[in-house]
């Protein structure tokens, strides 16, 4: 009866102690994860969403002029620099403050940094060379 | 005899409870296996995805980009400087006003700002010149033999960054005219390596790209992979590719190369001869990106 009981309470016990190891670890990875993938809001959509519209407004060639609004109940912090856009949501939840994503384009524009905004417009005109122009403000 | 049975039953159950334990974990880490390569499948997934939309919009870019394709003839427009404006004989020959020595003075009447056809002659002309226009999917061959090297001359590939490409990439292009093709369907075109900036420390796209010159071969084996992996990467012999990559690239450096069907097939294009001949082609264009 004895020996049956401690099996019984090793079994318990690595049962437990998976699942303490999924449920601590692992869970909230892929619930960040997911959340964060199939958010509109989240900064990885915004920050792919950016990427995509500043490197296809080069595939206009006279000029064009791209406005984006994700979402007006979120606002972003943005940075444009080495050819690449940083996203990081201003949510009120906590670890959303992590939540930045880095995304490249392949044309020059130039550096840009603001916080706040949730309006982005990119722009691109072509005279005699190919300029492009990045905006942010809040709405 | 009793007691020997009781123990003999009781290590039984002892057994069967930890087998039990361990059949339990053995499903639970099978689940969190599933589990975790599903998750590695679909990131897997989601950079291929990524890394072919980054070469369908490179190649879209790179198609309607003044860099390559064919711009309008320049106009020029205004009213161009009376001669007396001109100080030296050349300049005052040139805007078609005659030129006295000894006065050193510059007399007649200049050309109209019409007669102006490149840009740099017509502002100098004091004319405004008005840029003609970009001309998507029309490529202008002046401006391929410039970023570009004729199919030909393989080992003479150098990378560059013309402003298009992305960071921390390696883009290789490649143009074919579908007009000028052998009896092999080996078709005459340019090739060339683009590349955006490069941030990332210690990775030297400039190695990978000398590594892929020099084992560039267009041979009769090129024939045979045209069939197998289409024009972008008939050049190389696949463990050829495989070694630059390998001896080249950092292993701490993960990297992604496009190679789907709508890569493999190319963008239509019209390649535009300077005689004004306009052929049928495609372009191609292979990304790899690291990060």
């Amino acid at each position: 009866m004895k020996a049956i009981t401690t099996s019984d309470a090793i079994g318990i016990v690595l049962g437990v102690f998976v699942l303490f190891l999924f449920f601590s670890q692992v869970f909230p990875k892929v619930y960040a994860l997911i959340t964060d993938n199939f958010s509109k809001a989240s900064g990885e959509n915004v920050a792919r969403q950016l990427s995509g519209l500043i490197t296809v407004s080069g595939a206009a060639t006279y000029k064009i002029k791209i406005d984006y609004t994700p979402t007006t109940e979120h606002t972003y912090n943005v940075l444009v620099k080495d050819r690449t856009v940083k996203v990081t949501p201003i949510f009120t939840v906590n670890y959303a403050e992590k939540a930045s994503s880095t995304q490249p384009f392949a044309v020059v524009l130039n550096d840009y940094e603001q916080e706040k905004v949730n309006h982005f417009t990119v722009e691109k005109k072509f005279d005699g060379v190919s300029t492009y122009d990045f905006g942010a403000s809040k709405e | 005899m009793i007691s020997e049975q009781a123990k003999n039953k009781g290590l039984v159950h002892t057994m069967m409870f930890i087998l039990k334990g361990l059949f339990a974990i053995a499903i639970i880490g099978l689940l969190y296996w599933l589990f975790i390569s599903t998750i590695l499948q679909m990131h897997v997934a989601i950079n291929e995805n990524t890394n072919e939309r980054h070469a369908i919009n490179l190649a879209n870019v790179l198609i309607s980009s003044e860099k390559l394709a064919y711009e309008g003839e320049v106009t020029c427009i205004g009213t161009s400087y009376p001669c007396n404006h001109y100080t030296t004989s050349s300049s005052c020959v040139s805007a078609n006003c005659g030129w006295i020595a000894q006065d050193q003075s510059c007399y007649g009447t200049p050309y109209t700002c019409d007669n102006y056809l490149y840009s740099s002659s017509c502002t100098d002309a004091g004319c405004t010149p008005v840029n003609g226009k970009v001309m998507r999917g029309i490529l202008d061959v002046g401006k391929l033999d410039e970023i570009f090297v004729r199919s030909g001359s393989l080992n003479l590939i150098s990378i560059k960054d013309i402003g298009i490409g992305y960071p921390n990439s390696f883009t290789l292009v490649r143009i074919i005219d579908l007009e000028k093709c052998n009896s092999f369907d080996i078709c005459d075109g340019w090739i060339g390596y683009l590349s955006g900036p490069i941030t990332l420390q210690g990775l030297s796209i400039a190695k990978f790209g000398e590594c892929l010159s020099e084992h560039a071969s267009a041979d009769v084996e090129s024939f045979f992979r045209l069939q197998l992996t289409g024009p972008a990467l008939a050049w190389w012999n696949p463990l050829d590719l495989k070694n630059c990559a390998q001896n080249n690239i950092p292993s701490s450096f993960s990297s992604i190369f496009s190679n789907s069907q709508i890569t493999s097939e190319g963008f239509p294009i019209v390649i535009k001869y300077p005689n004004g001949d306009m052929h049928l082609g495609r372009i191609y264009v292979l990304l790899g990106e690291f990060s």
